[in-house]
């Protein structure tokens, strides 16, 4: 990272600096239609199509119905994920029981086969679902709000902390989305909030510490450790039932366990006894932090732009996510309306989830939720709900280069049919996209020559499959 | 340092550091386990206070050849005593630090070859996060079989170009062509070492296997089960303790003068009960013994020893844990290279001078 978020901060000099970014040239290139591409074949994406697919989606299916649409129209369609038409993902997922089961009915499974079906869950939606940015986005959520399913009662919480906060309420705003994880209680256990008590020494500050560092103002955001203590305080008494209770789950607040004297959050008072309001007033003064917009802005570009986001493109962002009171849709459009963005095709390399999940989508693979896909995730060291700590799998290329070994053997047994649960027919996947070449122009747009991936003197249809595959091209996003 | 290879040997079950290493030279110690302390002279004495333990005895000559680093009553800051606390707490090397620590020694380290490799079925928790890791049953699980090979060799020329990926694509071409072919069943060992049929040593030949064959690995991780002896802990804890030098010392051998880049360290979550139980056995305790061979190490005892009388052991009588278990580590992975702020964020404390 060039800019620190320090520097940032610091050349931002206080929150004054927000009236003036609204001012900013706006880039909107979303809005600006642009015809005159030059005409391809039917079915092939042209060069922005593929990018947007591919940097916010999880990669081009070349049975998508949309392969004609301009890049815009795509994207303004993918923002509103709940006009798309989704019903092969839901009926794949159907097999998957527990996805739909009320929270706490979730117990009554064995939690291996509750981790199990949530993450065969992930990896479906990513492949199968139509609403791809939604799918791109809930990923960026669950790395924000990292939480690992190997501690406590996570297995069978996290079903619900997916399904009903980070998929619901994904695009709406960063408050909603903070008080769904907040009082979820799978984040309860992951950073020990339902520990947190004020009668009998000093309040547990971990989901206080995590909340200021990695959820909202970001390390260096200008909170202090009496912050975090006052926090943690005015937080404490939550909590929520475990195995052994009735209504397992249940997330209730114990007045009894809280500490109802007055706190200053953040140089902003919290009179005493608000009890089970004073989260709301913590939600709002966290939310309102002009740190938070940064922090939340740096991210989204690093994500969506570059591994080193650049700095007026944060800045803006940063004021989107301000003047809209932290619409996430509104600051996530106004991330992929600027040019940096259009101007980044393949800056970025898949992570091994987008990567394997770009493979069976451009295989339009059969897919079945065993555990043979999710060994191999495993393998690659990108299992979701499995990173042990509190800052999510890491969201930079860097991390991510030393497993070309293991992506290229999945590759050639992917499209040998050797990967367990996943069927595909190299032959079948050239054909329907028409050969060869236009096969690689669906996936990758304007990619290498044919003879430059050495597909022209391969005979042998599997291994060419996985030469696509396997190429520094599939690698980047 | 590209070539050294960490093996992280993990005794899982809470090894009690006083059987594998007995302060047979202090009273208190016989006073505390009155029918399972080992008598003085029957094992390598070590110094005025210590002896490796009997069944230890094929470390010997290590300890003699100077290639023995012994420290005693390490542990974490933490006093659980819960197995699955402990455990995951000392392979992620801190409670602030992203995945385990040997993923992010490994990742600091680089390597576009293996990364790392664990032996068993699952990925070990101080492995969560590390890029590439495997975890191999055996090592034939690695031949990648020629059509992988080929497919790196033709898109050698696509990646030689890219700015990010030509590197590691040549680092894993090259790891691919050493990898094929890789049997098991064919592997020689070095120098008369002869390695036991148990499992642990089987792994340890395969990493020697590996080691020799020159592919870049940053660390191999393998772990040994069966350490939680709270009853009759003379009887299994005798067998497990052969394996355990058994398996090292013919590591070592085999490896000859590749020893030296290699470190080895092993570790545990947590030690056990000074006084034994009346199952002749210890309970869950703190602090434990620690290993650390080959890779230059100085041999010796290491660390500081505040004695087993009861004003110096914490809560139940536990060893107090008075060396923390990252400085064993952090000279570790200094010496191969890492700096160990890297690997361990949240640890400011002093190394010991291995």
């Amino acid at each position: 990272m060039t800019t620190s978020r320090r520097e940032l901060l610091t050349s931002l000099a206080g929150a004054w600096a927000f009236a003036s970014l609204a001012a900013l040239p706006a880039m909107d290139w979303l809005g600006a239609r642009r015809r005159s591409s030059p005409a391809l074949a039917a079915g092939t994406p042209d060069d922005e199509l593929v990018h947007v697919m591919t940097r916010c989606g999880f990669g081009v299916r070349p049975s998508d119905p949309h392969l004609d649409m301009q890049a815009d129209e795509w994207l303004e369609m993918q923002l509103e994920p709940d006009a798309i038409e989704d019903g092969e993902c839901e009926r794949r997922l159907r097999r998957l029981e527990s996805l739909a089961l009320p929270l706490g009915e979730v117990y009554e499974l064995h939690e291996h086969v509750a981790r199990h079906e949530l993450q065969a869950g992930v990896l479906l939606s990513a492949v199968y679902s139509a609403r791809q940015l939604r799918e791109s986005v809930v990923e960026f959520w669950r790395d924000h709000f990292s939480l690992s399913a190997t501690k406590g009662e996570c297995a069978w919480l996290a079903t619900s902390f997916e399904r009903d906060v980070l998929r619901e309420r994904s695009l709406g705003t960063f408050r909603e989305l903070l008080r769904g994880v907040l009082l979820h209680p799978a984040m309860l256990w992951y950073l020990d909030g339902r520990l947190n008590r004020a009668d009998g020494g000093a309040p547990n500050e971990n989901y206080a510490r995590e909340l200021l560092e990695l959820h909202t103002l970001g390390l260096g955001g200008g909170y202090t450790q009496a912050d975090v203590q006052e926090v943690a305080r005015a937080l404490s008494g939550w909590t929520s039932r475990a195995l052994g209770a009735s209504r397992k789950g249940l997330v209730e607040f114990d007045a009894a366990r809280h500490d109802r004297e007055a706190k200053r959050v953040l140089g902003r008072e919290l009179p005493a006894g608000l009890d089970a309001d004073e989260v709301e007033r913590v939600v709002e003064i966290v939310c309102a932090h002009p740190s938070t917009a940064l922090h939340v802005a740096r991210k989204l570009c690093l994500r969506f732009i570059d591994d080193e986001p650049p700095p007026q493109a944060v800045l803006a962002t940063a004021a989107e996510f301000t003047s809209s009171g932290g619409d996430l849709r509104k600051t996530l459009r106004s991330v992929l309306a600027r040019e940096e963005f259009a101007a980044s095709r393949r800056a970025k390399l898949k992570r091994p989830l987008h990567f394997v999940a770009a493979a069976l989508r451009a295989c339009d693979a059969e897919c079945e939720p065993t555990r043979g896909l999710l060994d191999v995730l495993e393998r690659l060291g990108h299992s979701p709900y499995q990173w042990p700590t509190p800052d999510g799998y890491p969201a930079d290329s860097v991390h991510w280069r030393g497993g070309l070994l293991w992506r290229w053997r999945f590759a050639l047994d992917l499209a040998c049919g050797g990967v367990h649960g996943a069927r595909v027919d190299a032959r079948r996947v050239f054909e329907l996209a028409g050969g060869r070449s236009a096969f690689v122009a669906r996936c990758l747009g304007s990619a290498p020559e044919l003879e430059a991936l050495g597909l022209g003197s391969l005979s042998d249809e599997d291994e060419a499959l996985a030469t696509v595959l396997a190429s520094p091209e599939f690698q980047r996003c | 340092m590209l070539n050294r290879t960490l093996v992280a040997v993990f005794l899982r079950g809470g090894a009690d550091g006083l059987a594998l290493v007995p302060a047979d030279g202090d009273a208190d110690y016989q006073r505390a386990r009155p029918r399972l302390a080992q008598s003085r002279g029957t094992g390598t004495i070590l110094d005025e206070r210590f002896s490796l333990a009997t069944e230890l005895a094929a470390l010997a000559p290590l300890w003699h050849a100077g290639q023995l680093a012994v420290v005693h009553d390490v542990a974490s800051g933490d006093d659980t005593r819960s197995h699955f606390y402990a455990q995951p707490l000392l392979e992620r090397g801190g409670e602030r630090a992203a995945g385990g620590w040997i993923a992010r020694f490994a990742l600091a380290r680089g390597t576009h070859g293996l990364s790392a490799l664990a032996f068993g079925t699952a990925i070990p928790e101080s492995l969560r996060g590390a890029a590439s890791v495997s975890a191999v049953r055996e090592l034939d699980d690695l031949d990648p079989g020629p059509r992988v090979t080929a497919l790196g060799q033709r898109l050698a020329a696509l990646y030689d170009t890219d700015p990010w990926l030509g590197a590691p694509a040549a680092d894993t071409r090259s790891a691919l062509e050493r990898l094929r072919g890789l049997r098991r069943a064919d592997y020689r060992p070095e120098r008369g070492a002869e390695y036991g049929s148990d499992g642990f040593s089987i792994e340890l030949a395969q990493a020697a296997q590996l080691i020799k064959l020159g592919v870049d690995l940053p660390a191999v991780c393998i772990d040994l089960h069966g350490w939680d002896s709270h009853v009759a802990q003379d009887q299994f804890l005798a067998p497990l303790m052969r394996i355990l030098a058994g398996g090292l010392a013919a590591f070592a051998l085999d490896l000859g003068p590749a020893l030296e880049r290699v470190s080895i360290v092993v570790y545990t979550e947590f030690g056990r009960r000074v006084g034994e139980n009346s199952a002749l056995g210890t309970d869950h305790g703190h602090g434990f013994v620690s290993f650390v061979i080959g890779g230059g190490v100085r041999g010796g005892v290491h660390g500081t020893w505040s004695g087993l009388g009861a004003t110096s052991l914490l809560g139940p009588g536990d060893l107090p844990g008075t060396v923390d278990y990252r400085r064993v580590l952090a000279p570790v992975v200094e010496r191969h290279g890492v700096d160990a702020r890297r690997v361990f964020p949240d640890f400011d404390g002093e190394p010991i001078p291995l």
